[in-house]
């Protein structure tokens, strides 16, 4: 390599420290995110997602077992369909208008999350959050696929105000069972 | 008079005054173990830290069948009080055995549990308990396990993005366990 050659090599690794010496925030891992609204199919190059269905409850029944809060818990049922290669998501989030971010209860996404998914499959299941009563204006919900290390993420999924203003509080709500179609 | 020969005479000079000041620093503590007296508190007490208000309230020791020592489990509340779910108590919490063996940042590993299940999501209080396995003889009944609480310190950026760690000792709990019975 020549002088000059060796001097850009060096330059271009210190432009490439100082990079990732500026990732602060894991969320900045994510090359890009895709916005979308709960109903809306939203499009990535890697997979699509949409949220269905977004309640409120004060219990939820996780196959047959209560689980009470002194918050609220937020059931989010949502689906994903994978494109050119098998997809699982983590983390998947919401976060409250002040950027407190509550991760989905690993006790519930362990049974009833959205399974792993492979091209031509859309899989559906079920994130439940803890979040305090005040909490639940202007809440987005985030979703990550989970791959790998650093900047390998690719792309994210946002759903802005995913809660309802309407959405009334359910004293219980059971938790179905995620399910895998053929949709391809 | 004989003549040193100057290079002696350096070396000799230069070991002097490091012994000097090795023994001011042996004269005035620095190389015993660390007065944690002023930090003590009780069990029952809350104590406040960068990310978690953390209750000490007692521990049980569960004797192993294969070898002369046991599991230790240290019951706690713990709350979060940072801006996302957090899954561990370590860096913040280290455990000393009697034994010297240390359990912690730095230390062997620990398992922190949420009785609930999952995370610790933000402003939730939960009741937690660590475990933590030691293959060393068990201690008499009259001693105590300690118990170090820490502000932590985050360094953000760079490859290890939101690696916390603790920066400064706020409190040191003394816990006697109880030793279970073995079930035959």
């Amino acid at each position: 390599m020549t002088r000059p050659g060796r001097i850009l090599a060096f330059f271009l690794c210190l432009v490439g420290v100082g990079l990732v010496s500026m990732v602060t925030d894991e969320s900045q891992m994510v090359t890009r995110w895709y916005a979308g609204e709960v109903g809306e199919t939203i499009s990535t190059p890697d997979y699509d997602v949409r949220v269905t269905e977004v309640r409120l409850a004060r219990e939820v029944i996780v196959r047959d077992e209560p689980m009470s809060t002194e918050g609220v818990w937020v059931v989010v049922e949502w689906e994903a369909a994978a494109k050119r290669q098998s997809a699982a998501f983590s983390p998947v989030a919401l976060v409250t208008a002040d950027g407190t971010v509550f991760h989905e209860r690993d006790e519930v996404a362990g049974l009833m999350g959205v399974p792993r998914t492979d091209p031509g499959f859309t899989g559906s299941g079920t994130s439940v959050f803890q979040l305090p009563p005040d909490a639940l204006d202007d809440v987005e919900l985030t979703i990550e696929r989970s791959q790998g290390f650093l900047f390998t993420h690719g792309a994210g999924v946002r759903v802005a105000d995913v809660v309802p203003d309407d959405a009334d509080v359910e004293d219980s709500h059971v938790i179905g069972p995620p399910t895998t179609e053929v949709t391809r | 008079m004989a003549r040193i020969n100057p290079t002696v005479r350096t070396w000799l000079l230069t070991l002097l005054v490091v012994g000097a000041v090795l023994g001011v620093i042996a004269l005035v503590g620095g190389f015993g173990p660390r007065d944690t007296s002023p930090y003590r508190v009780e069990a029952g007490q809350q104590v406040s830290l960068t990310r978690w208000d953390i209750t000490l309230h007692g521990c049980e020791i569960e004797p192993s069948e294969d070898s002369d020592g046991g599991a230790v489990v240290i019951r706690l509340d713990a709350t979060n009080r940072w801006r996302a779910t957090l899954e561990m108590l370590e860096p913040a919490v280290g455990v000393e055995l009697p034994t010297g063996e240390g359990y912690g940042f730095d230390g062997e590993w620990y398992t922190t549990r949420n009785l609930a299940g999952g995370g610790f999501d933000p402003g939730f209080a939960a009741e937690a308990s660590i475990r933590l396995e030691t293959e060393e003889p068990l201690w008499g009944p009259d001693e105590a396990i300690t118990v170090s609480l820490f502000d932590e310190s985050s360094d953000d950026g760079y490859l290890s993005s939101d690696r916390w760690y603790p920066s400064e000792l706020v409190a040191v709990v003394d816990l006697v366990c109880t030793v279970l019975e073995v079930e035959e």
